[in-house]
């Protein structure tokens, strides 16, 4: 069962999108338990993550924002698919 | 799309209510849209009073009710509200309540009905010459363009529209639901993310560069480019009441910049890391093709 998680980040851009290895997945699973979902923010830049799945040992849809660890747990896992300026930008963000 | 008007008149019993029908719905978004001038001010009858204190608008795709009463639009709370001088929106309101008690909302027998467009009319005579000038604030510049969109997130703002088009599609005014990207219509996309490649690409899509948006111009409206240094584009629009608006990627459309403040020049808003303002633009309904 594919969990993808969305970088939302751009505006003009599509966000950058990947899908996790089964390993990170279920670290995921582990750390998500329990966590509320952040509202959805509509400013410029950095807006967290949106994770969806279909395993149902996870949440089918939230976004992780507010939680740092998470947040930079989550950063390392797209790291083919996030260049680098926007990786800085999200670290940035995060703090 | 429908809404559902209640009067605020009694205490003890329910208020009247009726079904806005789709026609009367979008004049009301019209008539609201048309009025730029936007105040501080509350309608009075939102915050107290006995007897008729206005009318409580939902409409279908929103959870939000709007409140208008004693010449102010009490809009919804991410928007500022706007003066109803003439109270032209509240009368036009009070005209669609039905007439007879065969509306089950209404629960109105004759004589209680008559009574209630007494107490309403009443009001409407008597509340004209209200302090709202005093306090009434109007930031937004002149809009010189004669085709400039109405501000209506509420067109954008739902899904599938508001993930699948972005700041790009709303500039445009033009839902594709492919996130459209400048050049991409025409094989000229850009190569880079800077104002150099971005803004040809717009104009290989139809868009035309312009200095200022101070010039009338009787095709299009004003658009502005702007750019987060190789990382990203982001646009906004002019819209018709002269303020700016712009739909961030995948979010709602909105008329604030990142310091929640009414967008009156895009070259001088908070715009976060999109830090290198390119160009005003002119985008023309009939000649811009984009995907």
């Amino acid at each position: 069962m594919p969990t993808t998680v969305t970088l939302m980040i751009f505006s003009g851009r599509r966000d950058p999108t990947w899908t996790l290895a089964a390993g990170d997945a279920a670290m995921l699973a582990g750390r998500l338990a329990g966590f509320e979902t952040a509202p959805e923010i509509g400013s410029l830049g950095y807006r967290g993550f949106r994770v969806q799945s279909n395993d149902p040992g996870m949440p089918a849809d939230v976004i992780v924002r507010g939680a740092p660890e998470l947040e930079r747990f989550l950063l390392t896992t797209g790291a083919s698919s996030v260049p680098p300026e926007v990786r800085e930008a999200a670290e940035r963000a995060i703090g | 799309m429908s809404a559902i008007v209640t009067m605020n008149i009694f205490s003890g019993r329910p208020n009247p209510r009726w079904i806005l029908d789709d026609a009367a719905t979008a004049e009301l978004r019209e008539r609201i849209t048309f009025k730029p001038t936007i105040t501080a001010a509350a309608p009075p009858g939102s915050v107290r009073g006995l007897g008729y204190r206005g009318l409580e608008v939902r409409f279908d795709d929103s959870s939000e009710p709007i409140h208008i009463h004693g010449g102010v639009v009490g809009t919804l709370a991410a928007s500022p509200n706007v003066v109803d001088a003439d109270r032209s929106i509240e009368k036009f309101l009070v005209d669609t309540m039905p007439d007879t008690e065969r509306v089950a909302g209404l629960a109105l027998d004759q004589q209680t009905h008559g009574i209630v467009r007494e107490a309403v009319q009443k009001d409407l005579a008597e509340r004209i010459s209200i302090e709202i000038p005093k306090i009434v604030i109007n930031p937004c510049p002149p809009c010189v363009a004669a085709c400039a969109p109405p501000y209506e997130p509420a067109m954008w703002n739902f899904v599938p529209t508001q993930p699948n088009n972005n700041c790009y599609n709303y500039a445009n005014d033009r839902v594709t639901n492919t996130f459209a990207q400048p050049g991409k219509y025409h094989n000229a996309q850009y190569t880079a993310l800077t104002c150099a490649s971005v803004q040809p690409a717009a104009v290989a899509d139809g868009l035309v560069a312009s200095a200022n948006f101070t010039t009338a111009i009787s095709d299009g409206y004003y658009v502005a480019l702007v750019i987060w240094p190789n990382v990203d584009f982001h646009w906004y629009r002019q819209d018709k009441s002269g303020c700016w608006s712009h739909k961030p990627g995948s979010t709602a459309a909105r008329n604030t910049d990142e310091s929640n403040h009414i967008i009156t020049n895009p070259q001088t808003a908070n715009r976060g890391n999109y830090t290198q303002f390119c160009s005003f633009m002119i985008t023309r309904p009939c000649k811009v093709r984009i995907k």
